[in-house]
């Protein structure tokens, strides 16, 4: 467990960070994943895994918190149309280039469920088998997400670049404040 | 309006396409500069997102020790649930043998109280008990040192009769008494001397060994 916890904590936290957006929850969810790993690590038989089963675990509980809070109808609503969260990624003192922070800021600009494959797909290189299972998804799902979540990401740079229109989600696909009423 | 080819970029990108699909995407490559942009940003940002990947491998500081302090305490309270179900377990069965084992003992001796029970008729011992017709229900039982034979069931019958032989069975863990013959089977049969009666007294218990002994006459 020991060597579990030092090769894959800082990936764990970073997936955690993007689920849960703030470092207060993603820092519970990665000292449950843990927990919860070390009570089940028999069923663990092959350590290639290892990798998946603990994000797959992070992803399970992270569900879990969002059905106890009742949030988790609003975020399977929200699975293609949600306001930008800014996930705070960390930084540890190094000076983080502006292509770089363009980058993170046109992912941030992505609806929730689509940050949540494109990092699995484009920082831990998971297949879309393996993204499938860790969100309890279908492997077609993330396949559509994942080509939408590209090309949203390239025009989100692109207006980025052209400083014409801040990185926020199309007006067609973003939830309304209050629903008014129909007449 | 883009061409339907357009669309497939990033299926092409990703690796998705088969081999005749993707011949033709290069094609439509050569010929679409919108696609040869997209693929050059995409290239871009896939480098940027591999560099910002690696860039990324330390946790927050002090996050680690509460990491590990969260789950040796969870493995601490584990191991404490499991002693303390153990605990229970053990407890729960050394009580179940206390308590049968004082239930036994209970059983015992109250079988033990009642064969030794005063109200008991003794005459001196060795001496065969009263006297009476057959009619009489009485049953009499050889004593040995005041005391009813507990262990051993001798059956004797004093008349003038020759020596007759009985069986004596002996069933050492069968308790029977004139005052409880329950777990025996106790028969009469009448002798010669109407004034004597001879009693069978059988455990209902299975006897272990069987002795033959002379009957007096």
């Amino acid at each position: 467990m020991k060597e579990l916890f030092a090769t894959y904590a800082p990936r764990v936290y970073l997936f955690a960070l993007r689920l849960a957006g703030s470092r207060h929850e993603a820092e519970d969810l990665v000292q449950d994943t843990f927990v919860q790993a070390l009570r089940h690590q028999s069923r663990l038989r092959d350590a290639t895994a290892a990798r998946a089963w603990l994000f797959t675990i992070t992803a399970n509980l992270w569900r879990s918190r969002l059905r106890r809070k009742g949030r988790e109808k609003e975020v399977i609503r929200d699975v293609e149309q949600m306001g930008t969260r800014s996930v705070p990624l960390p930084e540890h003192g190094l000076i983080v280039r502006e292509d770089m922070r363009r980058v993170r800021e046109a992912i941030n600009g992505l609806p929730k469920r689509q940050q949540e494959i494109l990092h699995l797909h484009a920082y831990e290189s998971f297949s879309l088998a393996e993204i499938a299972k860790i969100l309890g998804i279908s492997a077609e799902a993330v396949k559509a997400s994942l080509s939408l979540a590209r090309k949203r990401m390239r025009q989100q740079l692109r207006d980025l670049d052209d400083g014409s229109r801040p990185a926020t989600p199309s007006p067609a696909t973003q939830l309304p404040a209050t629903r008014q009423p129909t007449t | 309006m883009k061409p339907p080819e357009c669309e497939q970029l990033d299926d092409y990108l990703l690796g998705w396409l088969s081999p005749a699909e993707a011949i033709a995407f290069e094609h439509h490559l050569l010929e679409c500069s919108d696609c040869r942009g997209e693929q050059a940003l995409q290239r871009s940002i896939d480098r940027l997102l591999a560099e910002d990947c690696s860039a990324i491998d330390a946790l927050p500081a002090g996050l680690v020790s509460r990491i590990e302090d969260h789950v040796c305490a969870a493995r601490r309270r584990r191991r404490t649930r499991l002693i303390s179900f153990a605990s229970a377990v053990a407890a729960s069965a050394l009580a179940l043998i206390v308590i049968w084992g004082s239930v036994v003992s209970r059983w015992d001796r109250a079988a033990f109280e009642a064969a030794s029970a005063p109200g008991q008729t003794e005459p001196s011992a060795n001496a065969v008990a009263g006297a009476g017709s057959d009619s009489d229900s009485s049953t009499r039982l050889e004593l040995r040192d005041g005391k009813p034979v507990l262990d051993d069931f001798v059956v004797t019958a004093t008349t003038g009769a020759s020596a007759k032989t009985a069986a004596k069975q002996l069933t050492p863990s069968t308790q029977v008494t004139l005052a409880d013959p329950s777990a025996g089977i106790v028969l009469d049969c009448k002798t010669r001397d109407p004034d004597i009666t001879m009693v069978w007294i059988y455990p209902a218990a299975k006897s272990t060994v069987t002795e033959r002994v002379p009957i007096h006459q």
